[in-house]
């Protein structure tokens, strides 16, 4: 047996080292390199990979970092499928993410495109609309919670100058959803313009101006041109929106707590309930596998479109 | 391949970048250690941390606060207090002790040192709370707040009952008698009811978000001699789907939907409710006597045109009851004896020591700070007697508003001990969910929040 092992022993030795030399030959030249890198790499590692890790991990356990952690099997697992509230989150997630395409996803491109037609004053509007981005998310929230407020609000005291009943917002269960949508467009619809106005910079204007020739209204250039041509950038935007929208935490979480009757319970907004209100860190983190699952899904259709768009583009 | 020198051969670029790099990643990592480091006791030196600062929109208070801490610290050599203005909140209490980095003390409600005992996040102090000269005052149900199998884990401080605030003008504007309390539910319905028509301001508004709709229903459900859980430890049962909630939410749904005597808003968190009440846009409401402070510093409400009833029970099943709360000091598990004993010790003095209390009592008096309003008892004897008697001394407070409540006689109910944040959050739909529709039904939505809560309670978490 001994003699045996001798030679796979001697055969592997120069293997390994024929393997690990350029490695350290690469170490050495960019040791500069790779100490800069460091701190980084440690802090994604730390902060980003080793909590995905962890939440597997979790998910697995009945633990609530006060103890001893206990293998629980999939009971984390079964105890949110059976909860009534899953189903009734997911239900809400889907219906924002519906809302945000209703209302959120149309806004940005004819904000863009209407910008875009402009023929003054485009880097004031570009400006306008970008300027809720810098706005910290709680400020937002705030901010709209007073619009929203029944008596003496902003948008019901406007809704009276014009003789209309006032609306409940963000008190109805009816309303409550898509009020945190128009919220969440507001905030974040400048950046999407930014995108579009830079897509639209890119469409050849010899296009337009031949369409122009043959007598083609703004309408029909829009309809022949501008919407064909933005068509691949308005698909990977509407994905990476839906990937958004299922995560929606800050809004229902700072204005409805996930009211009213449950009507903005959201998956993110219960997975926290799960761990800061009843401390079920197990239950809490089997539902982000679950989400991680969902939106792995997406992202993998997402990364399907953007190949294939980059493939017919190098075609 | 050489790098290029300049001209000495130590410094070449590449020498230059290594070495920026390496001092670089010793700093983030020197800094990263350095947030991680502990703040407690050493070389004699004892360090702790706390959240009970006072709010800064209450500068004369923060001033009264500090104050005593340069004299605690100079009567206690090597002893700093670092105190933090960090309300307590049930998420960010545990959040912190998941890892660690609460407080070394921490001002908390009466709702939660049972589930932190049981977590393990809070340190037993009984030697060091025997030690003190009004442990022996404790009334056994105050004891029993912060206590398990014999052992110490707070001091409770300072406790409340839950009554009916009122606003004084607006009670006689509808023809009401500040001195004749609504005494039954029905009784309450029909002062609402009178209010909103006689004056056009909602008679009352209800909390139902953040937890405080659960804890209302609670104290509702106390008036009508029901019951939220049943049972102890790992055999708790939620037994909140009685027929007293059910009552009691039909009874709110029909103030909303029929009187059309409630404040319009269905989400009202605590604060949301002290605005609304504070700014004279609901006649009624269900607070503490210890919430004045605040209305007056907050919302510079009027003192003498706030009252306070005794809860009003139920017309069927009076329980004869309200639901007591207060605040307790609990420590960090883990922190050294000598840190928990400097804790213990500053607690003693700033919230327990009799010439501190009526020193303070005269500060907050003098700055303009309201005195003087009832409290829960949560001591007994001689005690308690000075407690009193400091209170009265320097009351500011027009306290024959608050006669009725203060010597009400009703029964003082604990919240429910297990869970209880929880609960009071699958409480709140319930709530929300009468005040949303007329059709809902309270039965339905109580078995739909028993199941969910009963769930977590099944999952021992």
């Amino acid at each position: 047996m001994v003699t045996l092992d001798q030679p796979a022993l001697s055969q592997a030795e120069p293997r390994t080292t024929s393997r690990v030399q350029p490695l350290l030959r690469f170490a050495r030249r960019n040791t500069a390199g790779i100490l800069f890198l460091l701190p980084a790499l440690g802090i994604f590692g730390f902060f980003v990979w080793y909590p995905v890790v962890y939440g597997f991990i979790l998910s697995f356990q009945k633990n609530a970092f006060y103890g001893v952690p206990t293998f629980a099997g999939w009971s984390n697992y079964r105890f949110v499928l059976h909860d009534p509230l899953f189903w009734t989150a997911w239900r809400n997630s889907a219906s924002y993410a519906l809302y945000g395409l209703l209302i959120g996803y149309l806004i940005p491109i004819v904000l863009a495109i209407a910008i875009n037609e402009i023929r003054h004053g485009t880097g004031y509007f570009r400006l306008a609309f970008y300027l809720p981005v810098i706005i910290p998310p709680l400020v937002t929230a705030f901010l709209w919670r007073y619009m929203y407020t029944h008596d003496g609000g902003l948008i019901n005291s406007l809704l009276s100058v014009v003789h209309a009943a006032p609306q409940p917002w963000l008190q109805s269960p009816s309303t409550a959803l898509p009020s945190l949508v128009i919220v969440t467009t507001w905030a974040n619809m400048g950046g999407t313009v930014l995108i579009y106005m830079a897509a639209l910079q890119g469409i050849p204007a010899q296009l337009y101006e031949a369409a122009e020739l043959d007598g083609a209204n703004i309408w029909r250039r829009i309809w022949n041109i501008t919407l064909p041509q933005m068509r691949g950038i308005m698909l990977i935007l509407l994905l990476i929106q839906i990937i958004a929208t299922v995560q929606v935490f800050t809004e229902p979480f700072t204005l409805t707590g996930g009211g009213p009757d449950l009507s903005t319970m959201t998956v993110i907004l219960l997975i926290y309930n799960y761990a800061f209100n009843s401390g079920n860190f197990g239950a809490a983190s089997a539902l982000s596998v679950i989400l991680f699952l969902v939106l792995v899904v997406l992202s993998l259709i997402y990364f399907g479109i953007t190949r294939r768009l980059n493939l017919g583009g190098a075609e | 391949m050489t790098s290029r020198s300049f001209g000495n051969p130590m410094l070449s670029r590449r020498t230059l970048m290594r070495n920026a790099a390496i001092a670089g990643a010793g700093f983030v990592g020197a800094n990263i250690l350095a947030a991680c480091g502990p703040a407690s006791s050493s070389n004699g030196l004892i360090t702790f941390t706390t959240n009970e600062l006072p709010a800064s929109s209450n500068p004369a208070q923060v001033k009264i606060y500090q104050d005593y801490v340069q004299t605690f610290q100079q009567n206690h050599k090597g002893v700093t207090i670092n105190a933090l203005n960090d309300p307590y909140t049930t998420q960010g209490y545990f959040t912190k002790a998941a890892a660690h980095s609460q407080e070394d003390m921490v001002d908390a409600p009466f709702t939660d040192p049972q589930l932190m005992i049981a977590r393990g996040t809070v340190a037993d102090i009984t030697t060091y709370a025997k030690q003190q000269s009004f442990f022996s005052s404790y009334t056994p149900s105050a004891l029993a707040i912060a206590s398990s199998g014999g052992s110490v884990y707070g001091l409770p401080y300072a406790g409340y009952q839950l009554g009916l605030m009122f606003n004084i003008k607006l009670i006689k504007a509808a023809g009401l008698d500040p001195a004749s309390p609504p005494k039954t539910w029905d009784d309450f319905r029909a002062y609402a009811k009178q209010i909103a028509q006689k004056t056009g301001v909602p008679g009352f508004v209800e909390l139902t978000n953040q937890n405080t709709g659960g804890w209302h229903l609670t104290n509702w459900i106390y008036t009508g001699g029901g019951n939220l859980e049943s049972g102890s430890g790992s055999s708790t049962q939620a037994v909140f789907n009685n027929p007293v909630a059910v009552a009691w939410l039909q009874n709110l749904q029909a103030m909303k939907f029929t009187d059309k005597s409630l404040y319009n808003e269905v989400l009202v968190g605590y604060n949301d409710a002290l605005q609304i009440f504070g700014t004279n846009k609901a006649a009624m409401v269900v607070e503490a006597s210890d919430t004045l402070p605040a209305l007056q510093t907050a919302y510079q409400a009027d003192m003498t045109n706030i009252g306070l009833w005794p809860m009003p029970q139920s017309p069927t099943n009076p329980g004869n009851a309200t639901l007591s709360g207060g605040h307790v000091y609990v420590f960090k598990a883990g922190d050294s004896s000598d840190v928990l004993n400097a804790a213990v010790e500053w607690a003693s003095y700033y919230r327990f020591d009799l010439s501190v209390i009526e020193n303070s009592t005269v500060q907050a008096a003098a700055s303009g700070l309201p005195v003087g309003f009832p409290t829960a008892t949560i001591f007994t004897g001689s005690y308690q007697q000075s407690l009193q008697a400091i209170s009265q001394k320097y009351a500011n407070l027009p306290l024959d508003n608050y006669a009725l409540y203060a010597n009400s006689g009703l029964a003082l109910r604990p919240e429910p001990p297990v869970q209880t944040q929880a609960m009071y959050a699958a409480l709140d739909p319930v709530v929300q969910g009468v005040l949303t529709s007329a059709k809902a039904d309270p039965q339905t939505l109580l078995n739909t929040a028993q199941t969910n809560f009963q769930a977590t309670l099944s999952s021992g978490s």
